[in-house]
């Protein structure tokens, strides 16, 4: 495959610049903004990959769900603006560096690799729905791990409440 | 260039915004969110392979399902403890959260 | 059917009993609840006691009726040292079982008594505890069948007694007395001591059976007879007639004295009356001095078969020292008495006498070698002593219990500040005038006959010894007519209050109870009385048991020389038809009776010589010419033959009374007796006689009053020979102590804190150098390395990419 399609440079560049956004934003409030943005364009190159179940539960959950909660996290600390960080240049070089260098590394990796392909005809095609497919899979194949996940999500719950209750002080 | 590099270099690009996040940002909220990129970076990943692998089994989407329920629940807790701390020392700086040290 | 098995039961009983109060107390504390019982808890001693007695009767009535004197033995092996077996186990002879009755008898009266005079007493379960103790001790040393085991009991009774003399331990006088009683007699046990050890390694036994029964114990002993005497036993067969055995019994007797507080260790005895009354009764009157005089007759055989001693060219018999202390204490103590005024001390100086008394009895008995070498038995001594001995614990115990109750109604015990009590206290006074005729030795009463017999004994023996007694028996009756006229005749003299008013504690008064001022005199409560009443019965009539005619006792209690004892091979034939004997014993199988005057002469000078027993050589000897035991003179001892001159020949095992003798010592005495109390009665009726007014006597005769009051002074001796060379020493030790033993001390100490300088300085240059200089290495390396724990977060994690990175790195160029 030659060319990049523009939809895919769109919400490519939504995606890492929002990102850079996020971390690199002092107003934390922004940067939560900016973290959905990032999370959007994360659904919307989903959809690209014919995973719309996903771009929409990606919308619900990330972008609905624990953006909100992260900026009622925000609020609740009650601290907008990040006080300057420390060695901030020192941390900023050798932060950069580590994570220019993970890139780099796993962009090496990815482009070397040769990726056992399937056969191109039986990819997944746009026009098929896949949502059934992953249904069956979720509910049949994967029943246990799903109900696992279930009870994670419980215990996520109660624990969540404990631990952000406030303490009564008797 | 390879759709599937494309996706995963995509991933990957996110995924050291989000390292770099989780090592500069003092604010442990911030951090909270960072991570929440290098997840979505993994999730970019799981299903960019589902999609150009083999279509009637779909475990990547099944994965990325996991992945996305596993960060709904971390992000919740985390949050949580995030607030307990600032209850606790009136602040979130994790700079200042260094009692374990020593 | 209570028999003599019942025996071991005797001495338990009360020991339970002290064992109870001690862990009910404990118990009583560990529940918190305070360690003091309450005052019930005294019934059961009591009652216990009363069981105690009722045994010790049926066992008595079983040994001394039923077996017909039998003894009984019982014991088992209990320590084996070498060749030495001593065994644990129980005698009751004829004179255990009389000493059973006593103290069984006047244990329980005292304790009885003990309920109304001690009561209200904060200590009084205490009281009781350590009553019990003591009546367990005395009776264990009654029934005892061994002399270690009779020393055990000696000594327990020697702790009882110091508890009780300083059971009122916050008064100092009852402290120092209590002391001073503890370490005289630990002066006489030492001897005692000693002894048993000697005879232990000259003999290998302690036990009775082996000593003085005549037999090994066991089957032999079962037969009648002439078990039921004490006689030398086997084990002596060896040692008879050698000094080694004198010896020995000098040192035996020595505990006696410390314990019957004879001269010169009497001393303690007076003091001990800072005891409760009842224990004044039980101890210093009727049982533990009794111990003394329980012991010489329980050893008699030793002091009877040794050879006469010779100290300083003085050559004596063990038993005639006896006799001679006995005498010297009875008149020193009955001298002190005349002055005294503390009702208590003078039945204690009374109690010194009479003490005395019975040892006159026991050294009066036993055999005597006549100026041919001849061996002469005196039969009466021995069983006279403990004939006075039961009959003194009785009118001894009932008169100290009435002074008691004297004490406790008038709250003094200064007899000048009594007066009058036969008005006030009738039932106190009838019964004290009961013990008052029998100790003065008024015709029918016991204290008449046992004291009678002992007249009879020294009359035997040696006469000066005889006036000395019947001097000593008038002055008896004279202290006491004293002691009666002063406190219960005439007027009530107002008490403690008349003299030094409610507050003061004078030397005399307060001793017992701390009730000064009291109104008029009071009767005491029914519970004292009662012990009072039957000690008083006991006191008339305890003497008909052995009266000159009819004399159960001395048929029962009686010392026999052992066999051949008597007969020296020779002597038989040649002496056989001279001076009739009367009263006198002769263990001779053949019926004759070997006689001569009964001279306490000297032994041959071989008689320092081990003489194995053996007829040949117990020959008559020419007298050697040795120096007398007493200062006899010549007509002296030889009027046997004049004075009862109808006396015959007395066949072995009986003898004959003379009841002409009989009849004169009894008329002497009673008139020495009438004598004394005729004295005292007139001298002190109205007080006429009080030498302690001033000016009352010329300086002559303040002189000798002086030295009765001051007691001979012997205790200001004592504190002059004795305590303050010792204090002398003591310091002198002290001073070489601090000098050259300090010196030394303190020269090696400073040595050694030099080195420990040095040592010190190595320490801390070199170890310690090397020690701080490895941690001190340590601390800097650790210091370094703490950089990398920063605490933060995002460093480790910084840390893990690199190591990702650096991971991904080694992978990637392998592939």
């Amino acid at each position: 495959m030659g060319q990049l399609s523009w939809p895919f440079i769109i919400l490519l560049l939504l995606t890492i610049i929002s990102a850079v956004v996020v971390v690199a934003e002092r107003n934390i409030v922004r940067a939560a903004v900016s973290l959905g943005l990032s999370f959007l364009g994360v659904a919307g190159l989903y959809l690209l990959l014919h995973a719309p179940f996903l771009a929409g539960a990606q919308v619900l959950i990330y972008v609905g769900a624990i953006t909100i909660l992260i900026l009622f996290a925000i609020m609740m600390t009650a601290q907008r603006l990040m006080r300057p960080p420390r060695r901030a240049l020192e941390t900023w070089i050798l932060s950069g560096a580590v994570a220019t260098a993970l890139f780099g590394t796993l962009a090496y990796v990815i482009i070397n690799t040769r990726w056992h392909e399937v056969d191109r005809a039986a990819q997944a095609r746009p026009d098929v729905d896949y949502v059934p497919v992953l249904a069956d899979s979720l509910l049949q194949t994967y029943l246990f791990p799903f109900e696992v996940a279930s009870v994670l999500l419980l215990v996520a719950l109660v624990g969540a409440i404990i631990l952000a209750k406030e303490e009564r002080i008797d | 260039m390879d759709p599937l590099n494309a996706f995963l270099i995509v991933s990957a690009g996110l995924f050291s915004v989000g390292v770099f996040g989780v090592l500069t940002r003092r604010n442990a909220v911030a951090i909270l969110m960072s991570i929440e990129l290098m997840l979505n970076a993994a999730n970019l990943n799981l299903i960019a392979f589902a999609r150009f692998g083999d279509p009637t089994v779909l475990a990547g989407q099944v994965f990325a399902i996991f992945v996305l329920t596993v960060a709904a629940a971390e992000a919740a807790v985390g949050l949580a403890i995030v607030l307990c701390v600032y209850r606790n020392i009136r602040h979130i700086n994790v700079d200042d959260l260094h009692i374990l040290k020593w | 059917m209570v028999d003599v098995h019942y025996t071991p039961i005797i001495p338990l009983l009360p020991l339970v009993s002290f064992a109870l109060f001690v862990l009910g107390a404990s118990v009583r504390s560990w529940l918190g609840k305070g360690a003091r019982l309450s005052d019930q808890v005294a019934y059961v001693s009591v009652a216990l006691m009363g069981v105690s007695w009722l045994l010790a009767l049926a066992v008595a009535f079983d040994v001394l009726v039923l077996r017909s004197g039998q003894p009984y033995y019982y014991a088992y092996p209990w320590l084996s040292v070498g060749s030495v077996l001593i065994r644990f186990g129980f005698m009751v002879d004829p004179m255990s079982a009389v000493m059973l009755i006593v103290v069984a008898t006047v244990a329980f009266g005292v304790q009885w008594y003990s309920l109304g005079y001690i009561a209200g007493d904060e200590k009084q379960p205490r009281f009781f505890a350590y009553l019990s103790l003591f009546s367990s001790a005395m009776l264990a040393l009654v029934v005892a069948n061994t002399l270690l085991e009779l020393f055990f009991a000696w000594e327990i009774m020697g702790l009882a007694s110091y508890l009780l003399i300083g059971f009122w331990y916050e008064k100092p006088a009852a402290m120092r007395a209590a002391k001073k009683a503890f370490v005289v007699t630990r002066v006489g046990d030492t001897f005692f001591f000693i002894g048993m050890l000697w005879l232990v390694l000259q003999t290998g036994t302690t036990d009775f059976a082996n000593l003085v029964l005549g037999t090994a114990h066991g089957g032999a002993l079962s037969a009648t007879g002439e078990n039921a005497v004490i006689t030398g036993g086997p084990y002596l067969k060896a040692l008879m007639g050698t000094t080694t055995l004198g010896w020995i019994a000098l040192l035996i007797y020595g505990g006696a004295v410390g314990k019957s507080a004879q001269f010169p260790l009497h001393v303690w005895l007076p003091d001990a009356m800072e005891g409760p009354t009842p224990v004044s009764a039980l101890i210093h009157a009727a049982t533990m001095v009794a111990a003394g005089v329980y012991l010489v007759a329980r050893m008699y055989p030793i002091f009877d078969l040794a050879a006469p001693l010779t100290v300083l060219g003085i050559t004596f018999r063990p038993l005639g020292l006896v006799a001679l202390v006995g005498l010297g204490t009875a008149l020193m103590a009955a001298y002190i008495a005349f002055s005294q005024s503390d009702i208590k001390r003078i039945l204690a100086y009374s109690t010194i006498s009479q003490l005395g008394f019975m040892f006159i009895g026991l050294g009066c008995g036993g055999t005597v070698v006549g100026e041919n070498g001849v061996r002469t038995f005196l039969a009466i001594g021995f069983s006279a002593a403990m004939f006075h001995l039961m009959t003194h614990a009785f009118f001894k115990g009932l008169l100290f219990l009435g002074s008691g109750s004297v004490i406790h109604g008038t709250g003094t015990q200064d007899i000048w500040k009594m007066g009058g009590l036969w008005r006030h206290m009738r039932w106190t006074a009838i019964t004290f005038l009961i013990g008052y005729a029998a100790l003065a030795g008024v015709a029918p009463l016991a204290g008449f006959w046992s004291k009678d017999q002992i007249l009879e004994a020294a009359w035997e023996y040696n006469r000066l010894i005889f006036w000395g007694a019947l001097l000593g028996a008038g002055m008896t009756a004279f202290y006491m007519t004293r002691l009666w006229t002063v406190a219960f005749t005439g007027q009530w003299s107002g008490g403690e209050a008349a003299a030094t008013g409610h507050q003061a504690v004078g030397g005399h008064g307060q001793h017992d109870h701390g009730h000064g001022g009291h109104g008029l005199p009071h009767e005491s409560p029914r519970s004292m009385l009662i012990p009072l009443v039957a000690l008083a019965g006991l006191a008339a009539v305890a003497g008909f048991v052995g009266l000159p005619k009819a004399n159960r006792f001395g048929e029962m209690v009686k010392y026999v020389p052992p066999p051949g004892w008597l007969e020296p091979a020779g002597a038989v034939e040649e002496h056989a038809l001279h001076l009739p004997t009367p009263l006198r014993m002769a263990q001779a199988p053949g019926g004759t009776v070997p006689d001569s005057p009964a001279v306490p002469h000297s032994s041959p000078a071989e008689g320092d010589s081990p003489r194995p027993y053996g007829a040949q050589q117990l020959a008559p000897e020419p007298l050697q010419g040795g120096a007398l035991s007493f200062p006899t003179e010549e007509g002296l001892p030889a009027v046997g033959g004049e004075a009862h001159a109808g006396a015959a020949h007395t066949p072995a095992g009986h003898h004959e009374v003379d009841m002409g003798l009989v009849w004169r010592i009894g008329l002497l005495s009673t008139l020495a007796a009438l004598l004394g109390i005729l004295l005292g009665a007139s001298g002190y009726r109205g007080r006429r006689f009080n030498f302690r007014a001033p000016g009352a006597l010329t300086p002559m005769e303040s002189a000798v009053y002086a030295l009765s009051l001051n007691k001979f002074y012997l205790d200001e001796i004592y504190w002059a020979i004795l305590v303050t060379p010792l204090f002398w020493v003591t310091r002198t030790a002290r001073a070489v102590d601090q000098a050259i033993i300090d010196g030394l001390v303190n020269g090696a100490g400073l040595v050694t804190r030099g080195i420990s300088v040095l040592s010190r300085l190595v320490d801390i240059w070199v170890v310690d150098g090397l020690v701080n200089f490895s941690g001190w290495i340590c601390g800097r390396l650790g210091q370094g390395l703490r950089r990398l724990q920063t605490g933060q977060v995002q460093n480790y994690v910084l840390v893990v990419f690199i190591g990702v990175l650096l991971v991904i790195a080694a992978l990637v160029p392998s592939r």
